[in-house]
């Protein structure tokens, strides 16, 4: 009889059969889910600050104190030159406070090195450690709990229960046209007895995180279920992930094509201008200035002798949320632009497939976005333990 | 191997376990050391490319990744090379071989191979290059849709190198086509 009590009630005067099922579904399917969805938003909670807690790990390389102009990239090319260094990247933040991220190799030996340069002083401030480590076992457990292939389903599954739970809560949520009712419902009593404190954290916090933790849960199975992954890219105006064009066997796609051509005229520049010098990186960081003038973290791959080409990404983020969307622009040596790929201009569902990742992890604005979401995944990582708690007080 | 492993098999490879390779090896007291600084002396070679390669907010240049990733196991092999006997080698050339992710690509070697047995002129060449290049960034940009899951994964590698395999024996004899499949079939056993 107590078992009965405990997984089933009767349907309360005046419920409709409707929320009376959500009720039993929202208890069952959260008591089955609730470890899962613990661990899930507890390692995203830890995994959002990855950057951050890295950046502070390697503060004395990573932050400057600003100072003026930053010296020009041709004195780190010659201090590197000198060490017998060529610069295979620099990374220029768009923040004065960090340094530049410079990588190199040593063309005899091919030895490779990042490292982090005062853009002020020019001072090697040394290549810094990681934390990478612990990270990818926190994103592995996030994933997969360490299961692999299986773990990966069973994440999947229980998030979209909890995906099904957040309706299903909202359903329980919403309150009769009563005064009293409708206060209760957006409101916390602070002052109340635990278990109505504890009511209230659930159903309320729930409540006001739901589209939030939609949101994430929704971007989360995107990344994980090639059919949500279509789903979502056809209502955004692309194709099917899964639906693969087949072409006629002397025939290639007008992608392919399309990267031949890019191909063949890269292949054609390292025959004409391979006896050609590069510009300067100062020179093509002047043409990125021009020809994008936002002010934003920048990223130069110089040329080698596979790629002939200078590639530079910037970070722009000149747009109302200051959302940070990538840029991606292509110079030859002599500092002709050659392609220019900018977020603006993509299509819905190639930017939706760019920024899916930002979207879902918070990094898409930035430190704001980072807090906001570590706040949210906190919320849902207490729901299973409120609602345990709910349920715990009928087992009593 | 020519092909590129998916993202489910990458995460088991992602830092290499040398112990298991290290007990085969039957190293000495010499070579163990030696083998423990050059490994983690690449290893961080790995993670400085792996931060080169990354901006915050931004798209991580996959093809640069790879490319000097695979740089660096080169340079790996070639230190490991300088201690370890023949044996010893062949059966870390075997573990790397099984263990690492590659990118996805035909190699320099099999592209050499074809260059020479098939006595591309110029033109050729750079169609060949050109092809292979573009196989290898279509498959790499295709990475936000297929990660994680294998069968999408290879359903899109057979797609596109089907893609390349046309554009490349569009401008080869039909000898040359021949010897070209025979080549690159032999590859990918």
């Amino acid at each position: 009889m107590k078992f009965r009590k405990l997984f089933f009630r009767k349907r309360k005067k005046n419920e409709s059969r409707f929320k009376h099922i959500a009720f039993i579904l929202h208890l069952w399917l959260g008591l089955i889910s609730s470890l899962v969805i613990l661990i899930v938003c507890l390692t995203g909670c830890i995994y959002v600050f990855k950057n951050q807690v890295n950046d502070f790990y390697n503060r004395e390389q990573v932050f400057v104190k600003s100072g003026g102009e930053r010296l020009p990239l041709q004195y780190f090319e010659d201090q590197l030159a000198k060490s017998d260094q060529q610069i295979s990247s620099i990374m220029i933040p768009k923040s004065a406070k960090r340094s530049l991220v410079i990588s190199s190799t040593d063309p005899d030996s091919k030895i490779f090195q990042t490292h982090f340069f005062n853009p002020y002083t020019g001072k090697d401030l040394g290549s810094g450690g990681s934390l990478d480590g612990f990270f990818n076992t926190v994103e592995q457990i996030h994933k997969n709990l360490l299961l692999g292939d299986a773990g990966k389903q069973i994440v999947g599954v229980f998030v979209l229960i909890f995906i099904f739970l957040l309706f299903s809560g909202l359903v329980l949520w919403w309150p009769k046209r009563k005064k009293k009712q409708i206060r209760n419902a957006f409101g916390i009593k602070w002052k109340a007895k635990f278990y109505r404190l504890n009511h209230d954290l659930h159903s309320t916090l729930g409540f006001y995180s739901l589209i939030f933790l939609l949101f994430i849960a929704v971007t989360g199975v995107y990344i994980t279920y090639p059919w949500v992954k279509s789903a979502v890219l056809v209502s955004l105006g692309g194709s099917s992930v899964q639906e693969q064009t087949v072409q006629p066997d002397d025939e290639v796609s007008d992608s392919f094509a399309e990267l031949m051509n890019e191909m063949l005229k890269k292949e054609n520049e390292k025959s004409a201008l391979s006896n050609e010098k590069p510009i300067s990186a100062d020179s093509i960081y002047s043409l990125v200035s021009k020809d994008l003038q936002y002010n934003g973290t920048t990223v130069i791959l110089m040329p080698n002798e596979n790629e002939p080409r200078f590639r530079i990404q910037k970070i722009n983020t000149d747009n109302l949320l200051g959302a940070m969307l990538p840029d991606l622009v292509e110079y030859d040596k002599k500092g002709n632009l050659q392609k220019e790929e900018l977020f603006k201009n993509k299509p819905l569902h190639q930017q939706f497939k760019e920024i899916s990742k930002p979207l879902h992890t918070g990094e898409i604005l930035g430190l704001k976005s980072l807090i906001f979401y570590f706040l949210i995944t906190l919320i849902g990582f207490s729901l299973p333990i409120t609602g345990f708690i709910m349920w715990w007080k009928k087992m009593k | 191997m020519i092909f590129a492993v998916s993202c489910s098999k990458e995460e088991k490879k992602r830092g290499l376990d040398y112990d298991q390779l290290k007990n085969e090896l039957a190293l000495n007291s010499d070579q163990s050391s030696k083998f423990d600084e050059t490994a983690a002396k690449f290893k961080n070679m790995m993670e400085e490319n792996k931060a080169a390669n990354t901006t915050e907010g931004g798209k991580m240049n996959r093809t640069a990744f790879f490319a000097k990733m695979e740089e660096i196991y080169k340079l790996q092999s070639a230190e490991m090379s300088a201690f370890l006997d023949e044996g010893q080698q062949a059966k870390y050339n075997e573990f790397m071989d099984k263990n690492t992710r590659k990118r996805p690509r035909y190699n320099d070697e099999l592209l050499a191979k074809i260059k020479t047995e098939l006595s591309l002129d110029q033109e050729q060449s750079k169609v060949l290059e050109a092809a292979n290049n573009a196989f290898e960034k279509e498959f790499q940009d295709a990475h936000d849709i297929y990660h994680g899951n294998e069968e999408l994964a290879k359903e899109y590698r057979e797609k596109f190198d089907k893609q390349r395999r046309t554009a490349i024996e569009s401008v080869l004899s039909d000898e040359q086509v021949t010897k070209f499949r025979e080549l690159v079939d032999e590859a990918n056993q």
